[in-house]
């Protein structure tokens, strides 16, 4: 026993000397510089730009001695991404912090020339993130959207995610999303685009999706419209809005769509040619009319549902013939036909872009309206002009 | 020092579940991708048939332990020579867990704190509560414990359900094959493997006709649980991440994001993997002194906690970085050596040459 | 080895000799040889009256007793009055005169007594007997008057309710047993009386219920008061401290309390109280930490409402016990944890905060503590002024000046709030006595460091017993029938059994089929 007491006191010495030598790892917030959006750019002479946005404490305090900006943000440079970083953090005064970081902004230049050495350091750090939202920046820098300054938010990374989440998507799992289709056999990645106006009042905008090859280097833009269409046929959005042009009217008729469908059929045949047949159905609400058509006759809807589905569907068939150009498939067609021809994958999936560039696409759309709205022709047009 | 039954489920819940869930759905999905979850299924399966193996075998014996009852089978001498693998074995995964343990704390929280520090401590809480309580306090332990690690757990994957996209599981069974299935299945083996260390605590239940029951239940929900994590941790990464990716389903808890407040619950992850750790922890090394006790035939057991707790903590120090110990200690330890020799094969030899000399010994006053 | 670290202890039993009178020493015929005698044991007693009664000049007869101990208008009327008269009897000189007429009961006083021994007569006196010694009689009388000024009865001050009984114990070990005795009219409720320390000679009582206790347990408790040798018994805190299982252990082993409901209730949960004279605190064994967290309340109220409170309590006392450091172990070690909206907030505030959080935190928690202790100790007018002093002034100006931050203060006020919502206090004093090294440990290690720290509280909790019984019993060792009264509290006529853990016969409270709802049901 006497021992076991003996031993006793020395783990209480030992307890005492870690207690006391302790603090490895303690940082006091008022010595740290938290990060909450960084940017990375490729400058014209191939050197690496990384910018980080860091919130001023001082002035997010109480708003008696706030003053000035609620953030700054500063650049390093260096021909890495490392001694780019390495070179940010000799410009700062207090060691950074970087768990907090949810928006990284990739310059578009650095995104064509290929992204898989700065998404690894992403994806590594256990510190970090994976929840993070990244945004390639369309038409000027990252380092330039990052020194914007966005009046409604209580630090402006913040507007850059919560623009994207208005957009209707989870920008949580952006990066998680990127990563999952890069390393995917059959699919492509995307990420969102977003570009800055720099006149007297600077405005974000959400612009569309950047598309990515394989080797994550940036292949293609395509508008938020074309963006959505690309959504709705891999079964991710929620609702839309479409317009229906009727070719005998002047005007059109809007449509709100939701309870998005998709269903995508797929056959492969012994040459490994691939058909497949894209299924998208919607219910539909009229919301605007702008024609002259009474809407209670039941073959005036019937009509615009037709003119509604062709215009669409043709739609969807020029964004996928597009992205089929590219043979990137971000459309989730590779994913139907592993699921559907899992053996006949196996052989597929060694050239899968060019079976994806040369599949012959089949697109229905099958959209029903169900409500015309609380009143049948246009209130506000005359009696004569209404057409039955 | 008894065990009840309750506190032998969660003894077997608490230290197989964290470290089965966290490491081995990684190694099941680099085999066989979206059917990592089938691998652990046939693991799981496989570790019940090893419960069944050491249980009905310890009860023949039920008032002696695995170093005791190997010797009333071979006879004293050749008893004690086939202790020797599991008290390697007893060495060996004491500082691997150890490892392990202060690895995962240390990649999870710290950056510059010295590792042998995380170690040193946890050791001073493994001696704390073997020499305060032995293995009575360590049941107490995992009785509070385990039904914490468990809502935890549940809670999680409660939480995480809303990203899951259930399309990754598919096709099933397609693409691997069994070939590659088992090959996965194996890591979970591995893991599901520690079980053996439970013929030396089998000896201590206060009933021990429940312990086949109650080691198959503590097994099983393990088992069901880990499928369920495997399934859900595929759903939210697809079929290739996993394997890539360290600890997966901690990966999994770091999505999770209720109201947008409830962020960052990975950090009770981290408190259960500390409580998971410090029963295995204590159970294991408490197994390794009490056994290596009996097989020396030394009476104050506890001391030899002085001599062991170092061993542990200088092998614990010898790996160079975090993931070599975890995959270098099931491809060149356990699935070569250890569950071949020490999980399957001496426990089967003891109960065949049991069986043919046609031992039971069901009182105690027969066994001394 | 083992030997060399032995402490050689000197393991002699010193006794205390303190009594001034031989054991042996008996009383003599005459009256003045033992006037004498016991003046001297009780010289510069000025509390002890001498009353001498004369016949023709000459005494006859003394009456000794403590002034303040007896009943003095009692005393008159029915000791000296009877006396007087008595003494005018011719027949006074006669040897066993008094004897007679303590036999015709012409003196009436209750519960009388004839002793010899000079130390018996001397502890008479000191008890609050009078004793009576007669002229040429080698044996005293000793009549218990007792009768002392003492506090009514109150509502107890550290266990109030809402609903409930309102009566407290008081410090008159006669009046609680009579507080328990009228809850509980069966002659199975026994108290066992004892008297401990050789000076005081306290009396104190063990209660408990013949049929129900554990003979293991009870006997035990026996043993551990017989055990005690010392000079005085001040409160039962000093019983307290001499039977604890593991003195060291900073969490409280033997439950107190100041309501005779509560020391009922575990006396009908196979527990034993400990009476002890000279305080309102009555001792329970064995206790386990829960019966820290129920209130008696809890089992008056309404079963839901309880069950919620209860829940409620809990969560305040991890709150009191973990929230200083895992604040400081968040916001020093790991912000990443901290949502980015809370984050920004405690870092402006932190901005110009000179101390580090763990510093911050301690400074203030001593702070509190201080306050705390002052408003207890100060005489009531002062502590009101301290709370203002402390809560207005320190806590709005250093946060004012930048000394420290806000988030801080709202933590530790927080915290000492959560800490004193458990019904005993004892048990809050362990947590807040702990939450400084766990502060310390968040401020070296961070979260891991509480982790070690919770852990090494689970081993230290999980390895306490009181009186045999495990301290955190019926959960760890868990015995899932004894649940019903834990974490929640079910409805009494499904509780119906003694817990299990404390009692083996006579375990059924309640028999089965009370369940109102049920019995509605079947007389339709």
């Amino acid at each position: 026993m006497s021992q076991i007491k003996l031993g006793w006191r020395w783990m209480t010495l030992i307890i005492l000397v870690l207690l006391i030598t302790g603090c490895w790892d303690r940082r006091e917030l008022n010595n740290q510089a938290l990060i909450f959006a960084w940017g990375m750019d490729l400058k014209d002479d191939g050197s690496y730009l990384a910018s980080a946005q860091f919130p001023i404490p001082r002035e997010l305090g109480d708003s008696e001695t706030a003053a000035g900006k609620s953030s700054f943000t500063i650049t390093g440079s260096g021909n890495s991404v490392y001694e780019a970083a390495k070179d940010l953090q000799t410009k700062v005064s207090r060691a950074w912090f970087a768990g907090h970081r949810r928006v990284i902004l990739i310059g578009d230049k650095l995104a064509k020339k290929g992204l898989s050495n700065i998404i690894d350091e992403y994806s590594r750090n256990p510190i970090v993130r994976l929840r993070t939202d990244i945004l390639i920046v369309k038409g000027s820098t990252a380092a330039e959207l990052l020194s914007l300054s966005y009046p409604l938010e209580q630090v402006p990374a913040n507007a850059f995610f919560r623009i994207h989440e208005a957009a209707g998507t989870t920008p949580d799992l952006t990066l998680l999303k990127f990563l999952m289709a890069n390393a995917s056999e059959e699919s492509c990645p995307v990420l969102p685009v977003i570009t800055a106006q720099f006149d007297s009042n600077s405005k974000l905008k959400l612009w569309g999706t950047a598309v990515f090859n394989k080797e994550t280097k940036l292949v293609n833009y395509l508008t938020l419209k074309k963006g959505m269409i690309v959504q709705w046929v891999k079964g991710e959005l929620d609702g839309a809005i479409r317009t229906v042009k009727i070719p005998s009217e002047e005007g059109n008729i809007v449509v709100e769509i939701n309870h998005l469908s998709t269903k995508i059929q797929t056959s492969a045949d012994e040459n490994d040619n691939i058909r497949i047949r894209v299924v998208l159905g919607a219910k539909g609400v009229l919301r605007e009319n702008n024609t002259h058509l009474d809407l209670f006759q039941t073959k005036n809807i019937t009509m615009v549902k037709e003119y509604m589905n062709n215009q669409t569907s043709t739609e969807v068939k020029r964004v996928i013939k597009e992205i089929q150009a590219h043979g990137t498939d971000i459309l989730g067609f590779g994913v139907a036909v592993h699921r559907q021809h899992p053996q006949q994958w196996k052989e597929l999936k060694k050239e899968w872009p060019q079976h994806f560039q040369q599949a012959k696409v089949e697109v229905v759309v099958k959209i029903n309206l169900e409500e015309s709205g609380m009143t049948g022709p246009s209130i506000g047009q005359k009696k004569s002009e209404i057409r039955s | 020092m008894q065990i009840s039954g309750k506190q032998l489920f969660w003894l077997v819940f608490s230290i197989e579940i964290v470290l089965t869930m966290l490491y081995a759905v990684s190694a099941a999905a680099i085999e066989a991708n979206q059917d990592a979850w089938i691998s652990m299924l046939l693991a799981g399966l496989m570790g019940l048939g090893i419960v069944f193996l050491i249980v009905r075998l310890s009860m023949r014996y039920p008032q002696q332990t695995f170093v005791q009852y190997s010797q009333t089978i071979l006879g004293k001498w050749a008893g004690k020579i086939v202790i020797i693998p599991y008290f390697v074995m007893w060495v060996y995964l004491n500082s691997m867990v150890l490892r392990n343990s202060a690895d995962f704390v240390y990649l999870t929280l710290f950056t510059k704190t010295p590792l042998y520090v995380i170690m040193v401590t946890l050791l001073i809480l493994v001696i704390y509560v073997i020499a305060a309580g032995g293995l009575a306090g360590i049941a107490r332990c995992g009785e509070l414990m385990g039904p914490i690690i468990l809502v935890v757990i549940l809670g999680t994957c409660l939480l995480s359900s809303n990203h899951l996209d259930w399309h990754h599981l598919t096709p099933v069974f397609i693409d691997s094959g069994w070939k590659h299935i088992m090959k996965g299945s194996i890591s979970g083996v591995a893991f599901y493997g520690d079980i053996i260390m439970f013929t030396m605590i089998f000896a201590f239940m206060s009933n021990s006709k429940q312990a086949l029951s109650i080691t198959m239940w503590g097994m099983a929900l393990t088992a069901v649980l880990v499928v369920v994590a495997s399934m859900m941790v595929i759903m939210t990464f697809g079929p290739i991440l996993p394997a890539r990716m360290w600890a997966p389903f901690f990966g999994m808890t770091r999505f999770i994001s209720v109201l947008g407040f409830i962020q960052n619950v990975d950090i009770l992850f981290v408190i259960i993997w500390l409580f998971s750790a410090f029963i295995k922890l204590s159970l294991f090394l408490f197994i390794a002194v009490y056994g290596t006790a009996q097989w020396l035939n030394i009476k104050n057991w506890r001391m030899l906690i002085w001599l062991m707790a170092p061993i542990t903590l200088v092998l614990a120090l010898l790996p160079q970085n975090a993931t070599a110990p975890i995959k270098e200690y099931v491809q060149q330890m356990w699935i070569p050596y250890v569950i071949p020799i020490n999980v399957i094969g001496i426990p089967l030899l003891l109960w065949i040459v049991s069986v043919m000399r046609g031992q039971s010994i069901q009182r105690k006053d027969e066994s001394n | 080895m083992a030997n060399k670290f032995k402490w050689t202890r000197t393991q002699e039993k010193e006794n205390i000799h303190m009594n001034d009178v031989l054991p042996e020493q008996k009383l003599t015929p005459s009256l003045c040889q033992n006037e004498t005698y016991l003046k001297e044991i009780f010289r510069n007693c000025s509390d002890v009256v001498y009353r001498p009664l004369y016949v023709e000049g000459r005494m006859y007869a003394l009456v000794i007793y403590v002034n303040g101990l007896i009943d003095t208008k009692g005393l008159e009327e029915m000791l000296l009055k009877p006396l007087l008269t008595a003494g005018h009897n011719p027949e006074v000189d006669k040897p066993s005169y008094f004897k007679e007429l303590i036999a015709q009961q012409a003196l009436a006083i209750k519960q009388t007594a004839l002793v010899s021994d000079v130390s018996l007569v001397v502890q008479g006196i000191l008890n609050g007997q009078i004793a009576l010694l007669t002229e040429g009689e080698t044996e005293a009388l000793l009549g218990n008057m007792s009768d002392y000024e003492k506090r009514s009865i109150g509502e107890p001050g550290t266990e109030s309710v809402v609903r409930g009984p309102r009566e407290g114990f008081t410090e008159s070990i006669f009046t609680n047993k009579a507080l328990i005795r009228r809850r509980m009219r069966s002659s199975k409720l026994k108290f066992e009386m004892t008297t401990v320390g050789e000076m005081s000679q306290t009396q104190i009582s063990i209660a408990y219920i013949e049929g129900i206790v554990k003979p293991g347990i009870l006997q035990e408790v026996r043993k551990r008061i017989h055990r005690i040798n010392t000079d005085a018994i001040l409160d039962s805190g000093y019983i307290e401290e001499f039977i604890e299982d593991t003195p060291h252990s900073p969490f409280p082993l033997v439950q107190n309390t100041e309501r005779p409901d509560v020391v009922l209730a575990s006396l009908l949960e196979g527990r034993v109280a400990i009476l002890v004279d000279g305080t309102p605190f009555v001792l329970i064994v064995p206790m386990t930490i829960w019966t820290a967290i129920h209130a008696a309340e809890d089992y008056y109220e309404h079963f839901i409402y309880t069950s919620g409170i209860r829940l409620l309590r809990f969560l305040l006392l991890s709150v009191s016990f973990l929230l200083p450091s895992l604040y400081v172990a968040t916001s020093t070690f790991h912000p990443q944890l901290i949502p980015e909206a809370l984050l920004l907030t405690i870092a402006a505030a932190r901005e110009n905060v000179p101390f580090p959080t763990v510093v911050e935190t301690l400074l203030m928690e001593v702070i509190f503590e201080a306050l705390r202790e002052a408003g207890i100790r100060l005489p009531k007018p002062v502590g009101s002024a301290v709370s203002m002093v402390g809560g207005l002034v320190l806590g709005e100006s250093a946060v004012r000046a930048g000394i420290v931050s806000a988030p801080t203060v709202i933590v530790v006020a927080f915290t000492g709030i959560a800490s004193f919502s458990l019904p005993r206090y004892n048990l809050g004093l362990a947590f807040r006595l702990l939450r400084f090294p766990l502060l310390l440990l968040a401020g070296s290690l961070g979260i891991y460091g509480v982790g070690f720290g919770v852990i090494a509280l689970i081993i230290h909790l999980v390895n306490l017993s009181s009186f045999g019984i495990p301290y955190l019993a019926p959960v760890a060792p868990n015995l899932s029938s004894n649940m019903k009264d834990i974490f929640i509290r079910m409805p009494r006529w499904t509780m119906n059994k003694r817990p299990g853990f404390l009692v083996d016969e006579n375990i059924i409270r309640t028999p089965a089929g009370q369940d109102p709802a049920k019995n509605k049901k079947s007389q339709k």
